[in-house]
């Protein structure tokens, strides 16, 4: 049907007003505010500084560890969540009786609050708990995972892992029904084994939603901010603190407002470029995938 | 020579054994955690700590009592209204807004769709700020408007987007019928296209609800004690010095319940929504 303009617009125009209000007004807000000193606690020397925020921003170590934390964070979030994901949604694929039950179980830790999720493993972490007594039993040596500066960040960076697993696991098997099954049986005949037909075939085909897959963790892991706030709260020290619990104590604790936001502009930036690096290799294998 | 034939079998039978202790454990990594919570709220504290834990010993319902008479409801009852209120409206605007943008004919329509996913990608924490200061200033802090007028938005692109895919399945010929017979434009939309688009609705109503239901971060900073959902209450738990994990976890599993129960339930409609309309 072809639509008059007087209806894409009428229709369009609720969805722009509340965007305007409650995305376009704040971003705005955000660039004005970056420029300033705006203090909630000190409001006698609020100003217009220029750039000053962003060379405080540049000179401070805490500033940097907290950017190179999320990446971290992000990076182990994505590569534990995505592999294991694929060979759960290939363990669907199989069809083997149970299947179903696998996949309504698999549902349940993605709809489960994220904050939730950071308790409940904040308290099997805890020391004597039961991850404790899980790795004893197998034999395995016990380290106090979250209150260890060297582990605390991968630990809630795979429990991120641990809630993301199924949404790979269900996406990835979704795209494989969608496969041509003529194509990967005439393969199998052909003598091509199980690996082969996996890197070979299966692979290359989905991997415009795989792009995609890894664009949604990305953006969803780099602005996690409920697991790391209830299981550590950016410590021991500053050894789990990302960009988001960052950008919380300038905002919400010392309500340096105007740092704060130049903070959150310098993390828009950055999702940004890799995000784009991301929408690249996505649009470059849609050829391959066709 | 002979022992080939004989393999084969063997082998198979071996990779569907461990196909199935793969399932087994991949079914209980994704649900202990969920059943441990169960278990902590329905033990008395002296026993919190106790290894192994023993699955099967008699309930103690101290903490769910506890939970119950101090308020916790009220804040089940503010996720629920919100929630639902966010629902309906978001997959009413999504609709509305993702069918003109399926129709639509331009060059800006591409540029306008990647304007919406990237509202996706704004973290809360950066949002979260400005939206703060403008609250307070129209006193909106602690209500219902507020928090509501936040999600919606937060959710909005994510609905239009994939609205928008579910729209372009939608045969244009069963649209053009509807036109002959006399219908304006709204009229197609609200008794064809609409009806044609329900396990659409549904994907997106389920997803919109769980997000919305489970969100901390905006309701943390823009809420107090009057629209306060009940992701906010969880923090409250964890003192300076101890945690009461027993009423932590109680009022988690009551908090998790709705969206557990609901995405089980629709799971067949969450793999497409998922993925935006990206499979079927």
């Amino acid at each position: 049907m072809r639509t008059s303009k007087r209806y894409t617009t009428v229709a369009l125009l609720p969805a722009m007003l509340l965007f305007a209000v409650v995305l376009v007004f704040p971003t705005g807000y955000v660039i004005n505010l970056m420029f300033q000193r705006y203090s909630l606690t000190d409001v006698t020397g609020n100003r217009y500084v220029g750039v000053d925020n962003f060379a405080r921003l540049a000179g401070e170590d805490r500033f940097w560890t907290a950017a190179l934390n999320s990446i971290v964070f992000s990076g182990v979030s994505m590569a534990v969540s995505i592999p294991i994901g694929i060979g759960i949604a290939l363990l669907i694929r199989r069809r083997l009786r149970g299947t179903s039950v696998l996949r309504a179980l698999l549902i349940v830790p993605m709809v489960l609050a994220p904050l939730v999720v950071g308790a409940v493993f904040r308290f099997m972490f805890e020391s004597g708990g039961f991850i404790d007594w899980l790795l004893g039993f197998v034999g395995l040596d016990v380290t106090p995972f979250l209150a260890n500066p060297t582990t605390a960040l991968v630990t809630v960076a795979v429990v991120d892992a641990w809630q993301w697993v199924p949404f790979v696991a269900i996406v990835t098997a979704a795209a494989m029904e969608t496969l041509p099954r003529e194509v990967l049986e005439a393969a199998r005949l052909d003598g091509v084994n199980a690996r082969q037909e996996l890197w070979h075939f299966t692979l290359p085909m989905i991997r415009p939603l795989l792009a995609l897959v890894a664009l949604i963790r990305f953006m969803d892991s780099f602005r996690e901010f409920d697991k790391i706030f209830i299981m550590t709260n950016g410590g021991p020290g500053t050894s789990s603190e990302t960009l988001p619990i960052y950008l919380y104590r300038y905002a919400f604790q010392y309500y340096e407002m105007g740092y704060a936001a130049a903070v959150g502009f310098t993390m828009l930036v950055l999702i940004s470029v890799i995000s784009t690096v991301i929408v690249r290799w996505m649009r470059a294998s849609q050829g391959v995938a066709q | 020579m002979a022992a080939r034939p004989s393999r084969r079998p063997v082998r198979a039978g071996l990779s569907r054994a461990v196909g199935y202790v793969l399932m087994v454990l991949v079914v209980l990594v994704a649900v202990v955690p969920l059943l441990l919570m169960l278990r902590v709220a329905l033990t008395p504290a002296a026993d919190w700590r106790s290894m192994p834990i023993d699955w099967f010993r008699a309930p103690f319902t101290g903490s769910f009592s506890q939970v119950l008479s101090d308020g916790f409801l009220g804040t089940l009852l503010n996720s629920f209204i919100i929630a639902v209120v966010t629902t309906v409206a978001v997959v009413l605007l999504s609709a509305i807004a993702g069918h003109a943008l399926a129709r639509m004919r331009s060059r800006h329509k591409e540029n306008f769709l990647f304007f919406v996913l990237g509202t996706r990608m704004g973290p809360a924490v950066v949002f979260a700020l400005p939206l703060y200061l403008l609250a307070t200033k129209v006193q909106l802090v602690d209500t219902y408007v507020g928090i509501i007028l936040v999600y919606i938005v937060y959710n909005l692109a994510f609905g239009i987007w994939m609205m928008h895919g579910f729209f372009l399945d939608v045969p244009a010929e069963v649209e053009e019928a509807g036109l002959m017979d006399g219908l304006s434009e709204w009229g197609v939309f609200w008794r064809v296209s609409l009806r044609m688009v329900v396990p659409g609705l549904i994907a997106t109503a389920t997803l919109v609800f769980i997000l919305t239901w489970n969100e901390f971060f905006y309701a943390f900073v823009l809420t107090r004690e009057d629209a306060n959902p009940f992701t906010t209450t969880i923090p409250g738990y964890f003192g300076a010095f101890q945690v009461d994990w027993g009423q932590m976890f109680a009022a988690s599993v009551l908090g998790v319940l709705p969206p557990v129960i609901f995405g089980v339930l629709v799971r067949r409609w969450l793999a497409r929504g998922l993925s935006g309309g990206l499979v079927e």
